[in-house]
């Protein structure tokens, strides 16, 4: 019983032993000496406009219909490093002429390059004018030229109307 | 007898034991590597170099990211006549599958000029014949990083961009 108490105590020892010297840091030396090294490149968008005032000029006619036309009235230019998903927004305020003389914005229409014109979303509502989806490395770069469009109803009494229309560029 | 047998053993494993719950402390912030056969060691003093966002140039026309004495590297090769090299090796720095490539590092140790990091991605730190006299003294060298990006910043995808680095002590 003593002997095997003793023999048991022994291999104790020599485990023991052994497990401290599996433990020592000389035993094991701790690898490469690596770090990293980072850094945040951070988001940045580049978005203007070419002017901040467009003048439909003076009214024309075609077919007997009463229309203001401005063809490239504005280039919208931008530059963004996003990799992912973005989008451009334009809204507008309803055409005033100061007092209580009003029409909506929706009378106005836009198209970007050579496409079919399309009304401007009513006051307070957004259409989206240009999207870059997930572009996958490819950063955002480009120019938009918006054209407008405006056909009279004849409800419009006469004076000089204003509308303030705002793009702007969305990121996720 | 059974005694002092027990206590030798006791006293043999604490002496193994004894450097084991300091190692953690010691690995907290550093990591080591070591050469037992050149009788060297090579430390440094951190695990992560965050060079955070990016400042701008005096003219605000670049920008860049800097950290000065962002590491330390300690060192000591204590046999005599022996030759040793310092060296740094790099990988690109990358976030996801975009890259920024590791020559836009540059680094230095203190008072010394920026170093631009080799396209190979590796670059001599130091070296034994640039301390005659002193090559067995414990040598500690800070090194401030820099990094200078080769176009606009708006042109690199935006995220958090990593580089693995590695110093490595060279016996030729």
């Amino acid at each position: 019983m003593g002997d095997t108490l003793r023999k048991a105590g022994k291999r104790l020892v020599v485990f023991l032993l052994l497990l401290c010297l599996f433990l020592q840091p000389g035993f094991f030396p701790v690898a490469a000496a690596d770090f990293s090294i980072r850094l945040t490149v951070p988001v940045r968008v580049e978005f203007e406009l070419s002017t901040d005032f467009v003048d439909l000029g003076p009214p024309r006619t075609q077919n007997n219909i009463l229309y203001y036309e401005q063809k490239n009235a504005v280039r919208l230019s931008f530059r963004t490093n996003l990799a992912s998903g973005w989008e451009i927004h334009v809204t507008g305020s309803d055409f005033s002429a100061g007092d209580d003389r009003s029409f909506p914005v929706s009378r106005l229409q836009w198209r970007i390059q050579q496409t079919s014109y399309r009304p401007m979303p009513p006051a307070g509502e957004y259409a989206v004018v240009a999207r870059g989806e997930n572009t996958g490395g490819r950063q955002g770069q480009g120019q938009i030229n918006i054209s407008y469009y405006l056909e009279l109803q004849g409800d419009e009494y006469e004076g000089p109307y204003t509308a303030l229309i705002t793009y702007t560029f969305f990121v996720p | 007898m059974k005694r002092s047998k027990t206590v030798k053993y006791f006293l043999i494993i604490l002496l193994l034991a004894g450097p084991v719950p300091a190692q953690p402390l010691l690995k907290a912030w550093v990591i080591e590597d070591e050469y037992p056969e050149y009788e060297a060691w090579l430390q440094i003093s951190t695990a992560v170099v965050d060079l955070g966002l990016p400042q701008s140039t005096f003219d605000g026309k670049g920008e860049y990211w800097e950290l000065e004495e962002a590491l330390v590297v300690f060192f000591q090769c204590r046999r005599e006549n022996q030759p040793w090299q310092v060296q740094l090796g790099a990988g690109d720095f990358s976030s996801g599958k975009h890259t920024i490539h590791i020559n836009s590092l540059y680094w230095k140790t203190r008072d010394g000029r920026y170093n631009r990091m080799p396209g190979s991605g590796r670059a001599r730190l130091a070296e034994s014949k640039d301390y005659p006299g002193r090559e067995t003294d414990l040598h500690i060298l800070p090194l401030s990083f820099l990094v200078e990006p080769q176009k606009e910043l708006i042109k690199i995808p935006a995220g958090e961009y990593e580089a693995r680095i590695s110093i490595t002590l060279f016996f030729p």
